[in-house]
């Protein structure tokens, strides 16, 4: 009988969760992992972006992702993407609790591997709820502590952040000066997001404070632009890195499976961007949307980001060209751009009129770096006939505007336009004067999903709902 | 003649012969050979000779043949033996009598001494007598020695010799009857003295036949549990893809759901209902005695001798773990010992075309809808004027003529039967070739078999039985697809206004061909010109055994076998600019071997009225199961496809897996019987399992029946009207062992992601958290009985069964913020109770005989308790408009009944309305309600053959009723803003201010579409399944005196169907699967086919 049993026992040819987690490669491999989830097509590999761009002032949705444009909240196959998007960041998160328990215990690991490893999954959680609370406010706080219990509550905004921060600041003590990979988090990308969760949170001084020393830490710059076509040494397909990227989830045309599929939904078919084909799934209108109208064209960014294509919407129908790649065979190799050195100037230089009351100098000297790339100059050498004066834009609420604007130039395509209408409290004007839409109150936050509160009985569908749902 | 003897003890067929009218109508004459030992013993006192021969037959299994009166006139014997052999027996008993015996084949045949071996003049000579010759075969050409041929009215007659011929003087315009038991009568009138050849069929009504059960036959008449056997003729009575696919209403209780049209498309199989919910609902197939993995879709049909369907749970429980959702047995055919070698080949030519051809919008309709659309949603017209009149001078473009065709199926076998006295063998080769209806779709299946049984000596015996089946189709099956992006929705909406191909001969791209069209939506050219996926598979099942009978009723079978599947997958999708391809390869190869060892004693004793059989065994059973997997994208030349994949400029990461289950299994049965009227049946099973959790691993699944043979009471055996009675009752428990391997274990799942430019490994958990497992037990009761009446012309089975599924296995979903999505738990109750009832009935004897078998069978399921109570969705369908699941699953309701939102005509503005089930003045997700049942209220087969003079009509029909179908298909007459092409009743009814009652609502791509009722068609139908005539030459009459028996026959397949269902057939099962939730929904399906067969069965 026993050797009988001896039968029973299962050999699989896999690895038992309960004997890794021990020696390093074991726990960088746990700690990749913890990508894997966010970057798919289902969130940020193209659908999240979408859908933060659709609602941006300066995109369109089409087909089914027309009713975005409605400003009334989400119909059922929105709801259910975004129910995909909740559990991609989840499962990330969970992905990195299990690394925040189990390397402390690790065998062959020392100190200070613990504290890298633990600040790159600490950081990433961060990350995760931060994207989480902004689109959902209040969330579930999975932890290391929490993780096997089934049923948790909605956690305030307020401890969601306080999560954050937490999570980020000690990311920020114990991550290394470099990264331990391309695309992996160094202590300058906490910093940078520590920026942004600042700003959301109007803490602006804090804001300032953070992105300050990532300026002055002389790590990154500006890549040098003279034509529109430049900008591939940003965005493009083919660079593997540059120094102006500060955070950026990585994607590779090879081995497929790992490209980029955002340029899918921006593309016509045949157009030449994206050979794999296109869904064009968000277009402009050079004349119709005023944002698009007024942009300078001398801009080197309006000509990257746009091309016209006709197919039955108006003769000036245009297509977003941002992420393009003219070679890809699956998907794209470019790279998501999550936190660049543009944004933490532009965050600066925001930050410091907000929390001042005043901008100063070297604030604009800030926004101006990226105003002068943007027309193909120097970005560090000052030029009369494209920069910003301050005696212009000297009252605090002007010179925000003009940040707010110039930030709206930089990102456009990026996915970062709503959330910053949002933070700023300007998106029903922003919407009504450029869409001529009005917001409802249900369209400002997403719903918690039917896959959380189905079955986690600490939320109530009814009383615990975002406005609206 | 003495090998006859052992050919009993092999085949164990029980016989009755008839020799006079008399004999034929009392059931109490009916004669029983049941035993099957050589040896005799017997002690009897001036007993009549009748009473000595009853005995003989008891102890040896042979029958009898003699006339009554011969019988009536002899004198009682005194006789006392000891395991003496039966000719001594014989010789002692015939001692002082004037008759003499002989074994002739299965039969001891008694005669007056010195009476002609072949003829007994049954009428007194008269000058006006005929003397007719002839002979009589089986309708598969093999003489039947001991068939009577008697004289209508009289009881005078003859007896065939061994080889079937027969003499017999009759006047002219009489009629002889020529009859034999388990056969179907034939009658003819002699008008001159021609010989007289007969053919006689098998009898559809038989209670006595041997059927197979788990580890074991038994007689039919002796069976306690519930059982349906299928036999060879109905299985070939039309080609099909597979097995299962020719089991559709032949066995009460079982349901055949065919998930859609595609050749060699998986076929769901349902006994008495569904009782699990993860741990696969089919039933476990048994192939010559080797439990197999998964569908047996690799047999061919023509190789199956029967097939019995074990439903109740003693017949089960002896497959314990396995036998939940009944166990389907097959046997392959066999040889017979000193059987005349005999050839049977078959060969038929099918044209297959589809079911029916939908009637879709034409181009004037399409661009007229459009406009409408674009009118109401404010929107300048699509289409002008001058185009739309443009549109309107031909129909346009039909898709459906595009994509389908009219398609031939060949199907021919070869099988040789024979033996000699120590060897039987049955070799046979087969192929099966289809083309699908949808083009370049195909199936090919080219099988050989063997199966050969040798005596090393009297006690020990080898058998090997082997099939090799080498597969290769080409698919083209649906993907089940939105708006158009796959091969069946492209073909159903592609716009009719456009042309497939473009000026130069390109395909046209029609994503982009519209503005307003749907941005998936692809030629559906291309995927059957430019694309490939292709599957070669080799299977090999093989079993030897080695039997060992070293003392009289003990049997010891030793048994091993192989069960091996190679599978590899080619697809190849060509460099189209139109579809944006730049040439993907992708290659998967699968590779399975199994393993068993089975090791079984059976003992068998009878003492006086007790008859006791006891079984006990061990097995091993294992299963290894390894994938390997290869892509690419971006190819210089379409030459090399597959072939090289190493050409690719983008490679894809390579995937393997390994997989392993072990089952061990302690088995165990007893069965005895008391003077052959109260039977009992009990067996246990003991199952270990690899796949369970490490305390969980082993489960027991007893079982017990009882059955009382009525007719065996003296009150009933002189009946004239009941000839034949058993009531019977089981109850057991068998489990559901179909979880995959390491569920219960926490493994982690390889991954990639991108650093710099290139893949790194992670390494995570999956999504669903290990639970910890144990075995899903069924509880099944059974009551049943099988009634004859009029000498089993009438025969009835009923059966009730209850079944309760407890310690469901069950998906129990977690929120999503704990990053598992979903965990396994045994909880949950699920509950199906029914009736079924089988008749078969020879209405019709003589010249013209009518047959009829029918079956219905009723089942209730509902489900009892889940974890929590709470509900389990089918996962979502996504139809681009939709996206929301249709089944659920709930505590108190059938399984996997439809829900969703109750229609409620239209808005003032044309859009779609919803009831305000729960009355809050929102529609909101818990206005949703039942809205209609997968599950029939009945299904039920009905089979007529009626035969005349070498002509054979047969008509079968086969239906369901009350179930309902969700038509998701529909779903694209709501999703108006994508240029699809939709049926011609949308543009014919559809809501205007004028018409508020129309079928459809407004033209609106602003509507606001759910899950609703309107979706909700009733399934019913009833269906001639096969309608065939046949006609049997007279080879013997043309002298073609090397032909035993040639049928040629003409058969149409789903010819006639009566139905409501609006789509293309209600034989449909879109999301079909073992574990599927999402039951009863149509969407984008391989179409099914109705076809016409010409064919020819010959036997040499």
């Amino acid at each position: 009988m026993t050797s009988c049993s001896k039968k029973l026992e299962e050999h699989p040819k896999s690895i038992a969760a309960e004997v890794f987690y021990n020696t390093p490669s074991e726990v960088e491999a746990g700690l990749n992992a913890i990508y894997i989830p966010i970057r798919r097509v289902s969130t940020i590999g193209a659908l999240y972006l979408c859908q933060q761009e659709i609602y941006a002032e300066y995109l369109y949705g089409r087909g089914s992702h027309a009713p975005l444009n409605d400003y009334n909240g989400l119909d059922n196959t929105n709801i259910t993407r975004i129910n995909s998007m909740w559990t991609d960041f989840y499962e990330s998160i969970r992905d990195a609790n299990i690394v925040i328990e189990k390397a402390p215990l690790g065998k062959s690991l020392t100190e200070a591997d613990i504290k890298k490893y633990l600040g790159e999954a600490r950081f990433l959680r961060g990350l995760c709820y931060f994207y989480l609370v902004r689109n959902w406010n209040g969330v579930p706080l999975r932890t290391e502590n929490n993780m096997d219990s089934i049923n948790l509550a909605r956690a305030t905004a307020t401890d969601v952040y306080n999560y954050i921060i937490a999570d980020l600041e000690w990311a920020e003590q114990n991550l290394p000066d470099n990264p331990r990979l391309v695309g992996a988090p160094s202590k300058w990308s906490a910093k940078s997001v520590l920026t942004d969760v600042y700003m959301t949170l109007h803490q602006y001084d804090k804001a300032r404070d953070k992105a300050l020393e990532v300026i002055n830490a002389a790590k990154y710059a500006l890549v040098k632009v003279t034509v529109a076509d430049d900008f591939d040494k940003v965005f493009g397909p083919d660079i593997s890195s540059s120094t102006e990227e500060v955070f950026y989830l990585k994607y590779a045309r090879t081995p497929s499976g790992q490209g980029f599929s955002y340029p899918q939904y921006a593309h016509y078919p045949n157009s030449g961007y994206y050979p794999p084909g296109g869904y064009y799934t968000f277009y402009s209108d050079s004349e119709q949307n005023s944002f698009v109208k007024n942009w300078d064209k001398n801009d080197l960014r309006y000509t990257y980001c746009w091309y016209a294509k006709t197919f039955g919407l108006g003769a000036t129908t245009i297509l977003l060209k941002k992420f393009s790649d003219k070679s890809a065979v699956t998907a794209g190799g470019n790279d998501y751009p999550m936190y660049r050195y543009a944004d933490i100037l532009l965050f600066y230089a925001e930050a410091v009129a907000q929390a001042g009351g005043t901008p100063s100098s070297d604030a604009m000297e800030k926004l101006n770096m990226v105003h002068r790339r943007a027309y193909g100059k120097d970005p560090l050498t000052p030029d009369a006939t494209i920069d910003f004066k301050l005696s212009d834009f000297s009252s605090q609420q002007a010179f925000i505007d003009l940040v707010v604007k110039e930030r709206g130039y930089e990102n456009c395509g990026e996915g970062k336009r709503w959330l910053d209408l949002k933070r700023l409290g300007i998106a029903q004007q922003v919407i009504a004067a450029i869409k001529g839409k009005t917001i409802t109150e249900r369209h400002m936050l997403w719903p918690i999903p039917t896959v959380e509160y189905n079955y986690n009985t600490a939320i109530n569908p009814t009383t615990n709902q975002n406005p609206g749902y | 003649m003495h090998f006859n003897l052992k050919r009993r003890l092999h085949r164990k067929t029980f016989l009755v012969m008839k020799l006079s009218v008399i004999i034929l109508l009392s059931a109490c004459m009916q004669l029983y050979a049941k035993s099957y030992a050589q040896l005799v013993s017997l002690s009897e006192k001036n007993a009549p000779l009748e009473k000595v021969f009853r005995n003989i037959e008891k102890q040896t299994g042979y029958v009898f043949f003699y006339d009554h009166k011969l019988l009536d006139l002899a004198p009682k014997v005194s006789i006392d033996l000891r395991n003496a052999p039966l000719e001594k027996a014989l010789d002692l008993c015939l001692k002082n009598q004037s008759l003499s015996w002989s074994i002739v084949n299965k039969n001891i045949v008694i005669k007056q001494r010195q009476a002609s071996s072949e003829q007994f003049t049954a009428t007194p000579p008269q000058d006006t007598l005929l003397n007719i010759k002839g002979k009589v075969l089986t309708d598969k050409g093999q003489p039947l020695p001991g068939a009577t041929i008697v004289i209508k009215g009289t009881s005078n007659g003859v007896v065939t010799d061994p080889e079937g011929n027969f003499k017999i003087k009759v006047k002219r315009n009489t009629t002889i009857i020529v009859s034999y038991i388990g056969y179907k009568s034939q009658e003819t009138t002699i008008t001159d003295d021609q010989p007289q050849n007969f053919s006689l069929a098998e009898a559809a009504t038989l209670t006595d036949e041997i059927v197979v059960v788990g580890y074991g036959t038994v007689k039919k008449s002796d069976l306690t549990g519930s059982l349906s056997q299928v036999k060879s003729k109905d299985i070939t009575a039309y080609p099909s893809t597979n097995v299962m696919q020719a089991l559709t209403g032949r066995a009460a209780g079982v349901r055949v759901m065919q998930n859609n049209g595609a050749p060699g498309a998986s076929v769901s199989l349902r006994i008495r209902g569904t009782n699990s919910i993860l741990g696969g609902n089919e039933p476990l197939y048994v192939i010559d005695g080797f439990p197999y993995n998964g569908n047996p879709t690799f047999l061919q049909n023509s190789d199956i001798s029967s097939i019995e369907v074990l439903k109740d749970a003693s017949s089960t429980a002896i497959y314990g773990s396995r036998g939940a959702n009944g166990v389907v047995m097959i046997t392959t055919k066999g040889g017979r010992k000193t059987d005349a070698t005999s050839v049977e080949v078959e060969a038929g030519y099918t044209v297959q075309s589809v079911s029916k051809k939908m009637k879709l919008m034409n181009a004037q309709q399409y661009a007229l809808l459009y406009n409408e659309q674009a009118a109401n949603d404010g929107l300048s017209p699509y289409f002008t004027q001058s185009q739309i009149d443009s549109l309107g001078h031909n129909a346009g473009t039909d898709w459906q003529d595009l994509v389908l065709r009219k398609a031939p199926l060949y199907n021919m076998s070869a099988t040789v039967n024979g033996g000699t006295s120590k060897t039987r063998f049955s070799l046979s080769s087969s192929a099966y070739l289809q083309d699908g209806i949808v083009k370049g779709s195909d199936y090919k299946r080219y099988n050989v078999r063997g199966n050969i049984e040798h005596d090393i000596s009297k006690v020990v015996s080898v058998s090997l039985n082997t099939i090799l089946t080498r597969l290769n189709s080409s698919r083209k099956n649906s993907s089940l697809g939105n708006r158009g992006s796959d091969l069946i929705s492209g073909m159903l909406m592609a716009p009719p206004s456009l042309t497939p191909y473009l000026p130069d001969g390109s395909y046209r791209r029609l994503n982009t061909a519209y503005s307003f069209i749907s941005n998936v939506i692809v030629n559906p050219l291309v995927h059957i010109y430019e694309e490939s996926d292709r599957i070669k598979g080799d299977r090999v099942l093989s079993n030897a055994a080695f039997t060992i009978k070293p003392v009289k009723g003990l049997t010891i079978k030793i048994s091993g076998g192989i069960d091996n599947l190679n599978d590899r997958v080619d697809q190849y999708n060509n460099i189209e600019p139109t579809v944006n391809s730049v040439g993907y390869a992708n290659i998967e190869t699968t590779q399975q071997t199994g393993l068993l060892n089975e090791n079984v004693i059976t003992y068998q004793r009878e003492v006086n009225k007790h008859s006791f059989s006891v079984m006990g065994g061990f097995t091993y059973q294992d299963n290894t199961y390894t994938t390997l997997n290869a892509s690419g994208t971006g190819f210089l030349s379409d030459v090399p496809g597959t072939g090289d994949i190493g050409g690719a400029s983008t490679p894809g990461i390579p995937s393997s897996s390994y997989s392993k289950w072990v089952l061990l299994s302690y088995l165990g049965r007893a069965n005895y019987s008391y003077n052959d009227k109260y039977l009992f049946t009990a067996s246990i099973r003991r199952d270990g399992s690899s796949r369970y959790s490490k305390n969980n691993q082993w489960a027991n699944f007893p079982s017990a029946a009882i059955a009382w043979k009525v007719a065996n009471e003296e009150f009933l055996k002189h009946s004239r009207v009941i000839s034949d009675m058993k009531v019977r009752a089981s109850y057991g428990l068998s489990g559901n062992t179909s979880i995959n391997p390491y569920q219960t274990l926490n493994q982690l799942s390889v991954g990639n992601t991108i650093f710099g430019d290139a893949a790194s490994v992670a390494y995570a958990p999956g999504t669903t958290l290990p639970g910890d497992l144990k075995w899903e037990i069924t509880h099944q009761l059974d009551v049943g009985a099988d009634v004859g009446f009029l000498n089993n012309d009438l025969f009835i089975t009923l059966d009730y069964y209850k079944k309760k599924t407890v310690n469901l296995l069950n998906t129990v979903r977690l929120p999503a913020s704990m990053g598992y999505t979903t965990t396994l738990q045994n909880v949950g109750e699920i509950e199906n109770k029914g009736f079924e009832l089988g008749i078969d009935a020879a209405i019709l004897k003589g010249a013209l005989t009518w047959n009829v078998n029918a079956n219905i069978a009723i089942n209730r399921n509902k489900v009892l308790k889940l974890y929590n109570g709470q509900d389990i969705f089918g996962d979502a369908i996504y139809t681009g408009s939709l996206n929301d699941y249709v089944n659920i699953l709930r505590e108190g309701q059938p399984l996997g009944i439809f829900y969703g939102y109750k229609e409620n005509g239209y808005t003032a503005t044309g859009n779609l309305q919803y009831v305000d089930t729960n009355k809050d003045g929102a529609i909101t997700a818990a206005d949703k309600t039942y809205i209609g049942n997968p599950n029939p209220d009945f299904i039920y087969g009905l089979n007529s053959v009626l035969n005349y003079k070498g002509f054979e009509l047969t008509i079968f029909i086969q239906g369901s009723q009350g179930n309902k179908i969700f038509n998701l298909n529909k779903a694209v007459s709501l999703d108006l803003g994508m240029g699809l092409n939709l049926p011609e009743e949308v543009y014919q009814s559809h809501w205007t201010a004028a018409t508020p009652d129309a079928k459809y609502p407004k033209i609106s791509r602003t509507l606001s579409a759910n899950i609703s009722d309107r979706f909700v068609e009733d399934g019913s139908y009833i269906r001639f399944k096969n309608i065939q005539l046949a006609y049997s030459l007279p080879a013997k009459k043309l002298g073609w005196n090397w032909l035993k028996s040639a049928q040629i026959y003409a058969s149409g397949q789903n010819l006639i169907t009566f139905t409501k269902y609006s789509w293309y057939d209600p034989e449909v099962n879109a999301y079909g699967g073992s574990n599927s939730i999402r039951q009863g929904i149509d969407y984008s399906v391989y179409p099914t086919y109705k076809s016409v067969t010409f064919g020819i069965r010959c036997g040499f």
